[in-house]
């Protein structure tokens, strides 16, 4: 989940509170929050970006200690910014919007660069389904949003002294390295003002337009390959940008005609007190929900049992009357909800495939075995050692000893004696669990029974009484009979219905680094599923 | 034991005076331990007497074996990024597979690397070359040879005062073992021979079931007393059912390749008006073209929510309260907190009227039952859950710990699956909760063979 820095100091001066009401308040609008130094490091859930930034923090804490949110104002900025049609082809959707009369510090650009590169990062998933770039706009008096050729005009990107054209800054600068597959052909995006270069979209911005504590009006972008993203980008910015100064739209010009950016649409809902109050467990009244959405930034107004729901700009994981639930939820504190078990009426009951486990496990236990249980993912090296075959293998591994889905229980019950092979002998071990074996063009899952006996001398004799006992115990008819297995000894191994009882062969023994004679039987309990898979 | 095995073992120690355990036990071919109980039972027997001193002493693990052959890893590492100039982690991971790790930390500690991090990665940086050997290590220091599994602590047991009686010389009409044919012969009148039953060999090992398999059991009765029905799926399951039923978009970043584990080839996906339901409720709740073709790739499930959802779609009737305590996947660095297999306790429950007040009834009670009685609750939240919540239980020795995540599934994944009631959902990382429950600090632990573990009388 996102994880950002922000001032400590700060965010209590913003929002009034005290340390320790900071510290408690932060879990109950979902943000944890860890104190290092004077820093506040937060992480947030996925569907609250506004709360990454050290002002949409503690706007969201001020409105939840003081009931309600402060309302966004927003002028018009009668500056020229214009979109060629040239961009719709690869980061079409474009926002834009002026800050005014900002007063920022050192610290107050390094949180907001901070933010920018979190969101970059986790919202817009390293900058390909959308990019930020804010800019000092003193002087700024038209913008462009267009494409040029990679050789066609040159300037000094940001961490730079040196003038480039657009190729070079794809190869000569870290950034461009890092980003410069999400250019298509020799096709850059630019945005250019009636000063120079601002920017080069989702690559790097300019050392013109960079942020100082002596900017006093911001032009802040936003532009991606995908709408929503965008959008969603955008209300997150102005939100955190309307904490250092006065948020001004702007007329975009398109090829086809003026639009007002950004648009920030407020999402109306209807919302009724009755089912809130359902769906919580709770007998809840109008006002009471009222004050609760307006803790949570919403907008209200109830009319009898209705209640009109206006949801802010920046809140897009709002869809619905559940999510409103959720606000409730938040805004009321969920120690008002005293949890409640309804008189549902059901009987428990354990799968047949469960209960026949537990039925072998119980039986091989009072045998005198000791279970292991050991994962399901295995080293297809271990597997296809002892069974012959390649096992199905996971695609994307972490490592070679859990790189595909073991096939049967002997390869485990082996290597477990080897990590015992210091300690008293005889040593017997069990395992009843899942295992996957290939079918035609098919993966199938079962529940497999696999037992072994080690010591220093012990004959497969020793180990058929117990195969017998599991069997009654079953009502298996084993039906045996003789057969060699690539991993017994040769005359030493027998087959029946459901599985195999053998003394493992010494060259199987000893790929194991194991010296010391096994007997062991192994059975598919039960057959669970048959998974499809198509090649 | 057989008289031959006694034989053999008198045979071996002839006139020595003293002998230690493992010198015998080589000699012989017979484990230690095997060794030392058929001395034991000998003794009794008044075959040998003896007394026992133990040493500890020291000796060199498999590592240690290893590194004697391919050389210590931080040397290792020195030399390759002397050779090859400063790499990252991931770089050095690939050359020097698992002893990566052990060759970053201790060249770092030792001060003949450091680390640095330049945009988001992490560079290991020479130096100054490793003087050190694994001799001066084996020799001079000790206590790191041990910390790092290079040497291990042995106890030497040497035998001595040794006094053994020729097999031939015992009486062969005094009767150290019973049997059948002495008590039918009437040879037992001849006497038998005592035995001082306060000399006790070691204790029986007897058969155990797994202590982690129990406690899943146990949680398992607790829901069924509960009145929950246990339902198993599949563990190789299309992402359909593990991510899309489930209203998780397709660019989810859980669903990237760095956090799933996939399996190669293409499921199918049975119901296909079902599918269609869900690709509209992504399409209009997310705003983007749906892919059946990413729908039917194969992952190992990563959650059992998934369980749930299959089961809401197969079953009608009402009221439901079904529960999974079963296996996950996921794509994860395996470390004493993480693995890429474990278990999660999932449940449901389904009937008109739910309300989340019973979703923390339900959370309450299961807490209460594993033995929390103190449970908080705060928001959070889930991609398939909302509203959602994250229960918190209190531990007598850890504290407050993160245990009960649950939530009311979204309209966007019961609408698809036409259900219309309510669903109480939880998701609980159970094994993580057996952890704290055992007082086990590395989830390892869990997949545990070793026998003398397993069969501590505390698990």
């Amino acid at each position: 989940m996102p994880t950002n820095k922000l001032s400590l100091s700060k965010l209590l001066f913003d929002s009034g509170l005290s340390k320790k009401e900071l510290l408690d308040a932060l879990p109950l609008l979902k943000v944890s929050g860890e104190v290092i130094g004077d820093e506040l490091e937060v992480e947030v859930t996925p569907d609250r970006p506004d709360l990454l930034g050290q002002k949409g923090l503690s706007k969201a804490l001020r409105a939840y200690f003081t009931g309600s949110d402060e309302k966004l104002k927003t002028n018009i900025e009668p500056i020229k910014v214009i979109q060629d049609e040239g961009t719709f082809k690869q980061r079409g959707y474009f926002q834009g919007f002026f800050v005014n009369s900002v007063t920022l510090d050192y610290d107050d650009i390094k949180r907001l660069m901070g933010l920018q590169e979190i969101l970059h990062r986790s919202f817009c998933r390293d900058r390909s389904k959308a990019s930020i770039g804010i800019h000092d706009a003193e002087g700024i008096s038209e913008i462009r949003y267009t494409v040029v050729k990679g050789d066609s005009l040159k300037f000094v990107p940001l961490g730079d002294s040196r003038e480039m054209t657009p190729k070079e800054i794809l190869s000569l600068t870290d950034k461009g390295t890092k980003y410069g597959s999400l250019v298509k052909d020799d096709e850059f995006l630019i945005l250019v003002s009636n000063k120079g270069v601002m920017s080069m979209p989702p690559i790097i911005n300019s050392a013109y337009t960079q942020v100082s504590p002596s900017t006093k009006k911001l032009f802040v972008d936003v532009e991606g390959s995908d709408a929503r993203s965008v959008d969603l980008i955008t209300g997150v910015m102005i939100r955190e940008m309307s904490g250092y100064g006065t948020i001004s739209r702007v007329m975009l010009r398109k090829p086809e005609g003026e639009v007002l950016i950004p648009q920030l649409p407020e999402k109306n809902y209807e919302l009724s007190v009755a089912s809130v109050s359902k769906k919580l467990g709770l007998s809840l009244t109008g006002d009471k929900v009222a004050e609760a959405l307006s803790r949570m930034g919403h907008c209200t107004n109830l009319l009898g049992e209705k209640l009109d729901v206006f949801t802010p700009y920046y809140r897009f994981d709002v869809m619905g009357e559940v999510d409103l639930v959720e606000d409730v939820m938040m805004g009321l504190g969920l120690k008002e909800i005293v949890p409640s078990i309804p008189n549902t009426y059901t009987i428990g009951r354990r799968s047949a495939v469960t209960s026949l486990r537990d039925k072998i496990r119980e039986r091989l236990a009072n045998l005198g075995y000791v279970e292991i249980s050991m994962t399901l993912l295995s080293d297809k090296n271990l597997q296809s050692t002892v069974y012959g075959k390649n096992p199905i293998n996971v695609k994307n591994p972490v490592s070679s000893s859990y790189d595909s889905l073991r096939e049967g229980l002997l390869p485990d019950l082996l290597q477990a004696l080897f990590l015992n092979k210091k300690k008293r002998m005889p040593l017997k071990l069990f395992e009843v669990g899942p295992v996957i074996t290939k079918g035609e063009g098919q993966a199938i899952q079962k529940i497999t029974a696999a037992a072994a006996i080690s010591d220093y001398s012990v004959s497969v004799e020793d180990i058929q009484g117990d195969l017998l006992n599991v069997a009654k115990r079953l009502r298996l008819n084993l039906n045996v009979r003789p057969k060699d297995l690539p991993f017994a000894i040769p005359g030493r191994s027998a087959v029946f219905d459901s599985g195999w009882i053998a003394e493992v062969s010494p060259e199987i023994l000893l790929k194991f680094n194991y010296e010391f004679p096994v007997v062991a039987f192994e059975f598919t309990a039960t057959t669970q599923f048959k998974i499809d898979i198509i090649q | 034991m057989s008289s031959e095995r006694a034989r053999a073992i008198l045979k071996a120690i002839g006139n020595l005076k003293e002998f230690k355990l493992e010198t015998l036990s080589h000699a012989l071919g017979i484990p230690e331990a095997t060794l030392a109980s058929a001395l034991e039972e000998m003794k009794q027997k008044g075959l040998i007497d003896f007394k026992i001193k133990e040493e500890e002493t020291y000796e060199v693990t498999e590592r240690g074996a290893k590194y004697r052959v391919e050389g210590l890893p931080e040397n290792r590492l020195t030399s390759l990024l002397k050779e090859k100039g400063d790499m990252e982690i991931d770089e050095i991971k690939d050359r020097l597979g698992d002893e990566a790790n052990a060759a970053i930390s201790w060249a770092i500690k030792k001060g003949y690397a450091y680390i640095k991090k330049e945009s988001g990665r992490t560079i290991v940086c020479f130096k100054s070359d490793s003087t050190d050997t694994l001799d001066d290590l084996l020799s001079k220091n000790i206590g790191e040879a041990l910390q790092r599994g290079i040497l291990r602590r042995k106890i030497v047991k040497t035998y001595y005062s040794l006094i053994t009686k020729p097999y031939d010389q015992i009486n062969p009409n005094t009767i150290t073992r019973l049997t059948h044919d002495d008590i039918i012969s009437g040879r037992w009148k001849n006497g038998m021979k005592p035995y001082d039953l306060s000399v006790f060999p070691q204790a029986t090992r007897g058969g155990k079931k797994n202590f982690f398999e129990e406690f899943l059991s146990w949680v398992r009765e607790i829901l069924e007393d509960m009145g929950f029905q246990e339902s198993l799926a599949p563990y190789i399951e299309t992402e359909f059912w593990n991510f899309d039923a489930l209203f998780q978009a397709q660019d989810h970043p859980a669903r990237e390749m760095h956090d799933v584990l996939y399996i190669e080839g293409r499921g199918k996906i049975e119901d296909k008006d079902l599918m269609m339901r869900v690709a509209k409720e992504h399409e209009m709740g997310w705003g983007y073209s749906w892919s059946e073709e990413k729908a039917s790739s194969l992952v190992l499930r990563s959650q059992n929510t998934a369980v749930s959802a299959r089961f809401l779609a197969e079953h009608k009737e009402r009221p439901i309260k079904m529960y999974s305590v079963d296996r996950v996947f996921r794509k994860d660095e395996i470390d004493q907190k993480h693995h890429i297999e474990f278990y999660q306790s999932e449940g449901i429950v389904v009937d008109k009227d739910l309300s989340l007040a019973n979703l923390l009834g339900f959370l309450t009670q299961f807490a209460k039952e594993l033995g929390f009685d103190e449970v908080r609750f705060y928001p959070s939240y889930f991609p398939f859950t909302e509203p959602s919540v994250e229960g918190y239980v209190k531990h007598p020795v850890l504290g407050w710990m993160e245990a009960l995540p649950g939530g009311v599934l979204r309209p966007e994944v019961t609408r698809p699956l036409g259900t219309n009631e309510p669903v109480l959902a939880w998701g609980i990382g159970i094994s993580r909760l057996a952890m704290a429950m055992f007082g086990l600090s590395d989830i390892r632990l869990l997949y545990s063979s070793d026998v003398d573990f397993l069969l501590e009388e505390d698990l």
